[in-house]
């Protein structure tokens, strides 16, 4: 497929063949997906299959030892953090950083300034922002004294002032209660309404597969499954992934 | 988005600083006593080089302790230019200047991606080299001897003055450039960015902040200001000693004046030396014609009871010079 | 020919020498790393207050140095935990910023406390075998240094025992290693930390003892030994204490080659051009630990 056919049919983001090694263990191996525009593609596996190693491929942390990863046609393996930010795409960590010493605003300044260097500017767009989230009313405060479910509000508020297109979302919903869950998965409904792409790693299964228009499964840092949500967590690999042989056969047994 | 508060702070703000800077200016016609002069411009060159490291050391929170290589390169540069060829030091500071960017270009390349107690110890050893070299190179430099400047009479062109007062609006002078440049970048995409790192480098990054250029320019910032400190310091000493303007001791006292009057901050740094100097005035004065060792050794312990107690400096007792970034 | 050698051994064997001596100072800067992971800025400054204290005490009770070294080290045991329970302990889980600001101002401190007592002339000691030497062939090797490398090197094996085979010793590389479980253990950490900066401003302390025969003794020494100290433990790792010994060989060796073949004055050159080249390529050291990015 030529980088031409890449940007034409509609795909934002094409990994092919990723590879990433560290020392002796194979963390990412041969990795190949797509996500189209404005889709919203789930991604799932036990702990240690490799989907934050994945993230940190596309985001430039780590070095690919092969394989393309293209954004908008572009080639953007080994890019800088910073540099792939700059192009639009954003990840959230599983922890969360804040800039603790900074208020909510300031936070959400640094983001906003990536395109607007402005200070006034990125000010007023900070505002928009915290009060979209909900976080009008902390806007002042220091991040260290945020509560948790603000922090985690104040991540995402974060990214989407520098503008992305695609979202790499690293089990944002960790933590949640199903409230909170609920929010965040309207807010991301939202998100894909203004044209947002999504990759979302999860293990709160219900809700990855309620928010996902396509899911892939990875182990041992190989894909073994990919299709709509209904088709892959009835996959065999998938459940055996899960739960191992022995709790695949009990599943099948009871017929869960 | 600026509130009825925030404007009413920010007009007692500029009112005291215009009054203060009345003050200041006025200053000279009243005085007549060498001494206090040298205090005064004592107290303005370490704000100045308190500043210029505050750029990198403060904002950035990446610990230089190095920075006197930096004073010592302009110093020397402009002190030898005046020396053998009597290029007099408003023009003999550019090449020091160009000479301190380039080596701290390279130095930045090298070690701004180290963190904590590695890039001290890099910016360490950093310095020491610089000191080192000074003092082997003797034919160059004058080796442990260092550079004198004869004193020739009032010379406009190499800066020499029979009593303090153009002294005093030079070193003034200096050090409204050094705080305005300070306040430029603190007031900037680059100030926040600096903030950001000093925060959390990877939080940074994701957000888009470029670290190794933002750094790195700030590093060449901060050495060029400190470079061209050093190429006016011999209007204060008119002898350029290695081990005074290139050794440890001179990196500390650097950072000691922004460090203890607030890391970070605009103000901070002139905070520092007001109350330092003075300080190792009043110790030496006390202990008698400056007894060795004293005054370092107060400003070892206030240095530890701010770290200790107080660690964004004693600009926190003053609130309204603070925070004024009024995100 | 056979000069161009000889000196070259010479070379060699003076580094190896003092490279002993090193070991001491960086073993102690990498195990406070280690064990509670803080930089010690001040490290030199120990050295320098242990070589104060030989000569108070050889001027007041006439001691030799070498066997003086057996009240110093109880006293820099005590001047360590003093330190750390009042001072270090603050800053212990604060960020590294803190770490050094703290340090470099006790650094400071000490350097100026002791010269305002002490004044700036530099002190020496005469010892009766300060001229003293062995011959091995061409070989020099002068008795002071020999002596202040074999009570290094015995000092080294003595701590490597008290951590291998003793409780204390034990716990100790439990909270360098796995602090969480060492607590679930029921080792106090807090003990661990002022033990360990006891044992590491002691040995500092210790090898300024053995280099007072054949260095001057003046306030400032404290730095250059700080700075060794520190390329040694960045060489061998930071918290590894095999590294450390192997780091101040290496960096002995290199400093004395350095002397020889380049200039004396420029002699610290070789070490801290090492030290850059390490941070730039390997900056988890040698045989690595740290992490510096």
């Amino acid at each position: 497929m030529t980088e031409e056919g890449v940007r034409t049919n509609g795909n934002i983001l094409v990994l092919h063949d990723v590879r990433k090694v560290f020392g002796g263990l194979v963390a990412v191996d041969d990795v190949s997906f797509n996500i189209a525009r404005g889709e919203i593609v789930g991604l799932i596996g036990p702990n240690g299959a490799g989907k934050s190693t994945i993230v940190n491929l596309i985001m430039g942390v780590h070095k690919a030892d092969g394989g393309t990863i293209s954004f908008n046609g572009e080639n953007i393996l080994n890019y800088r953090p910073d540099q792939v930010v700059k192009l639009g795409i954003c990840r959230t960590f599983q922890l969360e950083k804040p800039l603790l010493n900074m208020t909510a605003r300031g936070n959400v300044m640094i983001g906003a300034m990536l395109h607007n260097p402005h200070r006034g500017e990125a000010m007023a767009l900070a505002e928009k922002i915290l009060e979209r989230m909900g976080l009008g009313r902390v806007s002042h405060h220091l991040a260290k004294n945020l509560t948790a479910q603000d922090r985690k509000r104040l991540e995402i508020a974060r990214i989407m002032a520098t503008r992305p297109s695609l979202l790499l979302l690293d089990e944002c919903m960790a933590g949640l209660t199903p409230a909170e869950i609920d929010q965040t998965l309207d807010l991301l409904r939202q998100f894909r309404n203004e044209g947002l792409s999504m990759l979302v790693i999860e293990h709160v299964m219900h809700a990855v597969m309620s928010i996902s228009d396509r899911v892939i499964v990875l182990d041992n840092g190989k894909i073994i499954c990919g299709g709509s949500p209904d088709e892959v967590v009835c996959d065999p690999k998938v459940i055996e992934a899960y739960l191992g042989k022995r709790g695949y056969s009990r599943a099948t047994v009871t017929g869960t | 988005m600026a509130t009825h508060r925030d404007t009413n702070v920010n007009r007692t703000r500029t009112v005291s600083l215009i009054v203060i800077a009345v003050v200041v200016l006025a200053l000279p016609l009243f005085l007549s006593q060498r001494y206090l002069f040298r205090i005064l411009i004592n107290i303005f060159f370490f704000a100045a080089l308190g500043s210029a490291w505050n750029i990198i050391g403060g904002y950035a929170g990446q610990l230089s302790l190095g920075h006197a290589a930096f004073l010592a390169l302009g110093a020397y540069s402009t002190g030898l230019l005046l020396l053998h060829y009597n290029v007099a030091p408003w023009a003999g500071v550019l090449p020091g200047s160009i000479l301190a960017a380039l080596v701290a270009y390279f130095l930045g390349k090298l070690v701004l991606r180290l963190r904590g107690p590695y890039l001290a110890l890099a910016t360490l050893a950093f310095g020491e080299i610089v000191r080192i070299l000074l003092l082997h190179f003797t034919n160059v430099t004058g080796g442990p001897l260092g550079v004198t400047i004869p004193f020739t009479g009032t010379n406009l062109w190499s800066l020499q003055f029979p009593t303090e007062h153009v002294n005093y609006c030079i070193s003034l002078g200096l050090l409204a450039l050094c705080i305005y440049v300070a306040s430029r970048i603190h007031n900037s995409r680059m100030g926040y960015y600096l903030q950001a790192i000093k925060e959390n480098q990877d939080a940074a990054e994701n957000l888009g902040v470029p670290l190794a250029r933002t750094k790195n320019l700030a590093l060449v910032i901060s050495a060029v200001l400190t470079a061209v400190m050093g190429g006016f310091y011999q209007i204060f000493m008119t002898y350029i000693d290695p081990y005074a303007v290139a050794g440890l001791h001179m990196s500390i006292e650097i950072i000691l004046v922004a460090i203890i009057g607030g890391v970070g901050t605009v103000w901070g740094p002139v905070i520092g030396a007001c109350i330092l100097v003075p300080l190792m005035e009043a110790s030496n004065f006390i202990l008698g014609g400056g007894r060795a060792g004293a005054s370092m050794l107060i400003y070892a312990v206030i240095l530890i009871i701010v770290v200790l107690f107080s660690p964004k400096g004693l600009i926190t007792l003053v609130p309204k010079l603070e925070g004024y970034r009024s995100e | 020919m056979g000069t161009q050698v000889n000196v070259f051994i010479q070379a060699l064997v003076n580094g190896i020498m003092i490279g002993g001596v090193y070991a001491l100072i960086a073993v102690g800067l990498t195990l406070i790393f280690g064990v509670m992971d803080v930089v010690n800025f001040a490290h030199g400054e120990f050295v320098m207050v242990g070589m104060f204290t030989t000569y108070l005490l050889h001027i007041l009770l006439t001691l030799d140095p070498t066997v003086s070294i057996i009240l110093v080290i109880p006293i820099m045991f005590c001047v360590g935990v003093l330190i750390q329970r009042t001072l270090i302990v603050r800053v212990v889980g604060l960020p590294h910023e803190s770490h050094i600001l703290l340090t470099l101002g006790i650094s400071v401190l000490l350097m100026n406390f002791t010269l305002l007592i002490m004044g700036a002339d530099p002190h020496s000691i005469r010892t009766s075998y300060k001229f003293s030497s062995i011959q091995i062939g061409q070989i020099l090797i002068m008795l002071p240094r020999f002596i202040a490398f074999s009570v290094a090197m015995v000092a080294s094996a003595m701590l490597w025992m008290f951590l291998t085979w003793t409780e204390m010793g034990r716990g100790l590389r439990a909270v360098a290693e796995k602090p969480e479980v060492a607590i679930l253990m029921g080792i106090n950490p807090k003990k661990m930390h002022w033990l360990a900066f006891g044992i590491s401003i002691a040995l500092a302390g210790a090898a300024g003892t053995l280099v007072t025969p054949f260095r001057y003794i003046y306030p400032n020494v404290g730095q250059t030994y700080c700075l060794i100290a520190f390329v040694v433990v960045v060489l061998g790792g930071m918290g590894n204490i095999p590294g450390a010994i192997l780091g101040a060989f290496v960096i002995g060796i290199t400093e004395s080659l350095t002397c020889q073949y380049v200039a004396l004055d420029l002699s610290m050159l070789g070490p801290y051009i090492i030290f850059i080249l390490v941070l730039l390529f390997k900056p988890t050291g040698i045989l690595g630990k740290g992490k510096a990015y």
